[in-house]
């Protein structure tokens, strides 16, 4: 099974670009990553390419195949995982072909409130019913650290359901189901529900999370947003109990939740600027944590003041960012953040930590697009780091 | 030389301004030179839309000209009286024809009308409106509102007839700028992007390009780590996407680097046990090893106790019993005897 299949539906996608395909569109990226770090020189070689292609339409029903997938290497200094072949999606895709459902069979990122993953399996979405959704889900986990190997399916399996019923056009309500299963063992299990009201300026979403294996509640989430004209405020409330899957030897810690309480607010100054705000404080059982961020950000610029205190660390920091168009194909760009920190409260003098970047982007025609960075970084490790970034894309369509 | 340079380019550029504005269409807004008041017709008299705007329930094109003629209106209104003509007209002595912008787009009036959907839904505001202009009709987020990826997901070509390059849609400054779209209204995206490799092509997780975090965040991840973890598991997976580091590359955290680790970390499993099981439990049982959580000797109470030994917790007849590799063996280890050591805990030598 190694291989075999992710190879097999690569192979088939790109048999149909030439043969099939009715339309569709992509984009082949190459991206170079020059820096040293621990006096380690690294020339980094990302090679991706991304499709859509329609293989049959016919009015609302498709057949698509989707793609995403990147070979990595370095030609200096390698790491373990160097060279690696990641493909992020492979997947063929049944739109409307049974009525109302979606259908996709092969590797794909599936998610719920309560879990996600990147699996190799099927996943089915109905709306037969005029106010619910239906989606079902389930496949192998993907094990990021060698994406090339298809698991065996005894090892780790993966489940889930998501379901949404809308009461009316602005309450919707969620119940969902995310499994793990190891050796035939449940290993991480959660069911979710969650609501959501929109009524006239105001957003009102939560969430919560149960472990029934544990018989724990594992998150409660509530979070308020409103509008008012040139301001939008929104105040969430969470309730959080680290959790790790059943049949860890790590269950038997009697963990500690926390709660945290999130603020942000945002004002339109006028249509190009945005002024923003937001404030978090957790509620940790030794010591709790203040962080926050405040700044505006227009179409060619923003500044930020970030800060950060408490269980986790210090931290005080500016970052800021520039854009300007040159003409209608170039651009250039700019950003510096500049911060000092302590992770250990044990630590007497604060890190420092400066970046900064230099870039432009432009675009040769209509789909091939060019992007050149230079970076620079101080840090506790690197006293000095000079790094260069390049990225073409090919953006192409099928007809 | 210069001067030829000068007058050779401005020559250029003058041929090339009216030859592409010979070419492009001739728009004519519909701000238009009629005097006329939604209002007044529609909520005052009561008079159903269909009534000036008859065509629209046959009418399959964006292109179509729907709008009332004037023997249309002369149904009610005495057209034929010359002093009556500024009534509508802006201009009497020299009326203007509204004409149609071309319109390539796809839009069929009568499949919308057959579907009962209100006029006002996509017209917005018109039945108050006292001038006919280009705000009551709706832009693509109207449409939006019913041609989402949820209810529709045939995408651009539901509207859009001609291949569109992703360029076009995407303008050239689309990097710097989409993110607050992509926050704000990612229904917008969410139209054609159900791939979802659009946005994991570029926010991966490498962090090339600072998009995402700033570039020194691999010194300064910790500070998120401790205080922040949730936020991180929205992208990153920590069993997977933290051991590639962490264990691959043999750095430890570097809170393990404080000096009284030994002592405060049993608060900080509490706190971040997600953490602690990521690298802990891919590799050997830390926990265990040295003999620092090791039961080796069965004595109650002279080892640093790693969880709380409620009685309540082990009266029933639980896994253990059966499975000799379940986990409360890998730290007791003294014995699987009831005569003696761990067993003894709760069974004081009786065979059970």
């Amino acid at each position: 099974m190694i291989k075999l299949f992710l190879y097999a539906l690569l192979f088939l996608q790109l048999t149909c670009v030439f043969v099939v395909a009715a339309d569709g569109n992509g984009q082949l990226s190459s991206e170079v990553y020059l820096y040293e770090q621990d006096s380690t020189k690294h020339t980094r070689l990302y090679q991706s390419l991304r499709f859509n292609l329609n293989l049959w339409k016919h009015y609302d029903k498709k057949i698509t195949l989707q793609n995403y997938t990147r070979w990595t290497t370095d030609f200096d200094n390698k790491f373990t995982t160097d060279p690696q072949l990641f493909v992020y999606n492979a997947l063929i895709f049944f739109d409307n072909i049974v009525p109302k459902s979606k259908i996709s069979f092969g590797r794909q990122f599936v998610y719920t409130s309560t879990g996600s993953d990147l699996i190799d399996g099927v996943n089915i979405t109905n709306r037969s019913l005029s106010n619910l959704r239906f989606q079902i889900f389930g496949g192998i986990r993907v094990n990021r650290l060698d994406p090339e190997t298809i698991l065996n399916d005894d090892e780790y399996k993966v489940a889930g359901v998501q379901t949404y019923y809308s009461i009316s056009k602005n309450v919707r309500l969620g119940l969902n189901w995310f499994s793990r299963i190891q050796d035939k063992e449940i290993i991480y299990n959660r069911f979710g529900f969650n609501g959501n009201i929109n009524y006239n300026r105001n957003r009102l979403y939560s969430r919560i999370a149960l472990d029934p294996n544990l018989l724990t509640i594992n998150e409660i989430l509530f979070r308020i947003d409103h509008n008012y004209f040139k301001w939008s405020v929104g105040l969430e409330y969470l309730y959080r109990e680290p959790s790790v899957t059943s049949s860890s030897i790590f269950s038997i810690i009697n963990v500690n939740p926390y709660n945290r309480f999130r603020f942000n607010t945002q004002y339109k100054l006028n249509k190009q600027v945005r002024l923003i705000g937001n404030i978090n404080y957790s509620l940790y059982e030794q010591e709790n944590s203040l962080s926050g961020s405040a700044g505006f950000r227009t179409s060619v610029f923003s500044l930020f003041y970030n800060y950060q205190n408490g269980y986790g660390g210090d931290k005080n920091g500016i970052s800021g960012s520039i854009y300007h168009n040159l003409n209608d194909n170039f651009s250039v760009y700019g950003s510096a953040n500049v911060s000092r920190y302590r992770v250990q409260e044990e630590q007497e003098d604060l890190n420092d930590a400066y970046s900064t970047s230099l870039g432009i982007t432009g675009r040769i025609d209509k789909t091939w697009q060019i992007r050149t960075e230079w970076q620079y970084l101080r840090n506790a490790i690197e006293s000095s780091s000079s790094r260069i970034y390049l990225r073409i894309d090919k953006q192409f369509n099928f007809r | 030389m210069k001067k030829i340079h000068i007058i050779v380019c401005s020559i250029i550029m003058v041929v090339s301004y009216f030859t592409y504005a010979s070419i492009l269409p001739d728009y004519t807004p519909l701000e238009s030179s009629i005097l006329f008041s939604h209002e007044f017709h529609v909520v005052e008299q009561e008079i159903d839309c269909f009534s000036c705007h008859e065509s629209v329930k046959s009418s399959d094109l964006s292109s179509d000209k729907n709008l009332p003629s004037m023997d249309d209106c002369g149904n009610c209104h005495d057209i034929s009286d010359d002093e009556s003509c500024n009534m509508c007209h802006k201009d009497a002595d020299e009326p203007i024809e509204i004409k149609n912008p071309i319109r390539e787009l796809i839009f069929n009036h009568q499949i919308h009308i057959q579907m009962d959907i209100d006029c006002e839904k996509c017209h917005a505001k018109v039945s108050s409106s006292n001038n006919p202009n280009v705000n009551n009709l709706p832009d693509m987020k109207v449409c939006l509102t019913c041609h989402n990826n949820l209810n529709d997901s045939r995408g651009c070509i539901t509207c859009h007839s001609s291949g569109i390059l992703l360029t076009d849609i995407h303008p050239f400054d689309w990097l710097y700028k989409h993110e607050a779209g992509a926050t704000s209204e990612p229904e917008w995206c969410a139209q054609c992007h159900d791939n979802q490799s659009d946005c994991t092509s570029c926010h991966r997780g490498d962090n090339l390009t600072g998009s995402i975090h700033d570039l020194n965040y691999y010194f300064t991840h910790g500070l998120d780590a401790g205080s922040n973890n949730l936020s991180c598991q929205k992208c990153h997976d920590n069993t997977n996407f933290c051991v590639a580091c962490h264990e691959q590359g043999l750095r430890m955290p570097l809170n393990h680097s404080k000096v009284n680790w030994r002592l405060i970390h049993g608060i900080e499993a509490k706190q971040n046990v997600e953490n602690c099981a990521a690298c802990h439990e891919t590799s050997d049982l830390t926990c265990s090893r040295g003999g620092c959580h090791n039961d080796f000797d069965g004595i109650k109470g002279t080892d640093p106790p790693i969880h709380d030994t409620d009685p309540a917790q082990f009266n029933e007849r639980g896994f253990w019993h059966k499975d000799q590799n379940y986990y409360c063996y890998q730290c007791h280890t003294s014995t699987q005897n009831s005569n003696f050591g761990f067993c003894m805990y709760c069974h004081n030598g009786i065979e059970d």
